[in-house]
């Protein structure tokens, strides 16, 4: 008689996961070693308990409540998808306001003839609101840190709001000058 | 005819809603008792098999999807289980490469009765269902899964592996050294008797 296979290879015949050339050797053995054979049949006995022990079925309503979650993300998505195309074309339009205010507001100051240095801004509004320009400093740059700040706080949707309220301040402004610069000439 | 999974799959991607909520009727009960069996724990395998097929759902548009879906599904439910195992036990866990590790386990492998009865030939047929339910429960998380990836699966050591990226070897091992824990633990609830 060959000699015994391990109970791994006895194991790995009774799972029947042996490559050809082994399967030929270990069959060829057990057919003349019962105790081999008895070894495979102690071998199969878990997997069969395994099989046989009772487990904890689904909750019959849980299928629907997996579709329902699953309608809910689709919605969720085609909502998000929707709002990513609309915070899109108003960052656009944004953007496109901003760049048309920018050049009119330079046309109105020009036209205003404020002179351009570094506190032109700062004139600018104090003349407009008819304040001292350290007034005007200070509430420009209250406005600035505090859309700072929320911008660091805050997601892309605050940030783009704030697009946005800054390009219609922008064409206020510009009004504002335009209406001014018109009392100038006509001054 | 019943659609096969591709079909489904396929419809699902051209738009079709039921498609998913048949894929997810075909295999919530299965994906759950797989899950079930690693956790032991009801609500958290209801959790897991939601958010698999949640995850699958996210998942498939931008898939390039030639895997078969059942597996590829199921992979996602046990690999939620593995991360919750692992934020368990704070620490990597589970079917390490076992070459080394088999060394040390000699004696349980070496454990078979010889002319021993069965621990189920003494167990009452009526007692029966409470010894293995205590007995499968008793088994570390990890057999528990093996076990079923192999038997409630009838997934091939290969595949197996693939999973969990180990040999095809190894994975026997896996799971000879969980069935005889298994033969172990039904013993213990028996009082003892085989060994």
């Amino acid at each position: 008689m060959s000699e015994h296979p391990d109970l791994l290879t006895l194991d790995a015949f009774s799972e029947g996961e042996m490559t050809p050339e082994e399967l030929r050797r270990t069959e060829a053995h057990l057919a003349v070693c019962p105790t081999c054979r008895r070894h495979v049949l102690h071998l199969r006995e878990p997997a069969d308990w395994f099989r046989r022990a009772p487990y904890e079925m689904a909750r019959v309503g849980l299928v629907n409540q997996i579709v329902e979650a699953v309608s809910e993300q689709r919605l969720a998505s085609r909502r998000a998808r929707r709002l990513g195309r609309a915070a899109s074309a108003a960052a656009l339009s944004g953007a496109a306001l901003l760049a048309v205010s920018w050049s009119e507001l330079g046309a109105a100051v020009t036209a205003a003839g404020v002179p351009v240095d570094a506190n032109t801004w700062n004139v600018t509004v104090a003349r407009l609101l008819e304040v001292p320009v350290d007034t005007a400093t200070g509430v420009l740059n209250g406005t600035l840190a505090w859309q700072a700040g929320l911008a660091e706080s805050a997601g892309a949707g605050l940030v783009l709001g704030m697009v946005l309220l800054t390009a219609a301040a922008f064409v206020g402004l510009t009004r504002l000058l335009q209406a001014g610069a018109s009392r100038g000439v006509s001054a | 005819v019943r659609p096969s999974d591709e079909d489904l799959v396929a419809r699902h991607l051209r738009g079709d809603p039921e498609a998913f909520a048949e894929l997810v009727a075909r295999y919530t009960s299965r994906l759950f008792h797989l899950i079930y069996r690693f956790t032991g724990d009801r609500a958290l395998a209801e959790d897991f098999t939601q958010e698999s097929f949640l995850r699958a759902y996210a998942s498939l548009p931008r898939s390039q999807f030639e895997r078969p879906f059942r597996p590829w599904l199921f992979q996602i439910g046990v690999n939620l289980c593995r991360d919750w195992a692992r934020r368990r036990a704070h620490q990597p866990l589970l079917f390490t490469d076992m070459q080394d590790e088999t060394e040390g386990n000699v004696s349980l492998i070496e454990s078979l009765p010889g002319d021993e009865p069965s621990p189920m030939d003494q167990v009452e047929t009526r007692e029966m269902a409470e010894a293995l339910r205590h007995a499968v429960g008793t088994l570390p998380p990890e057999d528990r899964l093996m076990l079923a990836l192999r038997y409630d699966e009838e997934m091939s050591y290969a595949e197996i592996g693939q999973w969990f990226r180990l040999a095809p070897a190894t994975v026997g091992t896996h799971i000879f050294r969980a069935k005889q824990r298994l033969r172990v633990s039904l013993s213990r609830f028996r009082g003892g008797g085989e060994g």
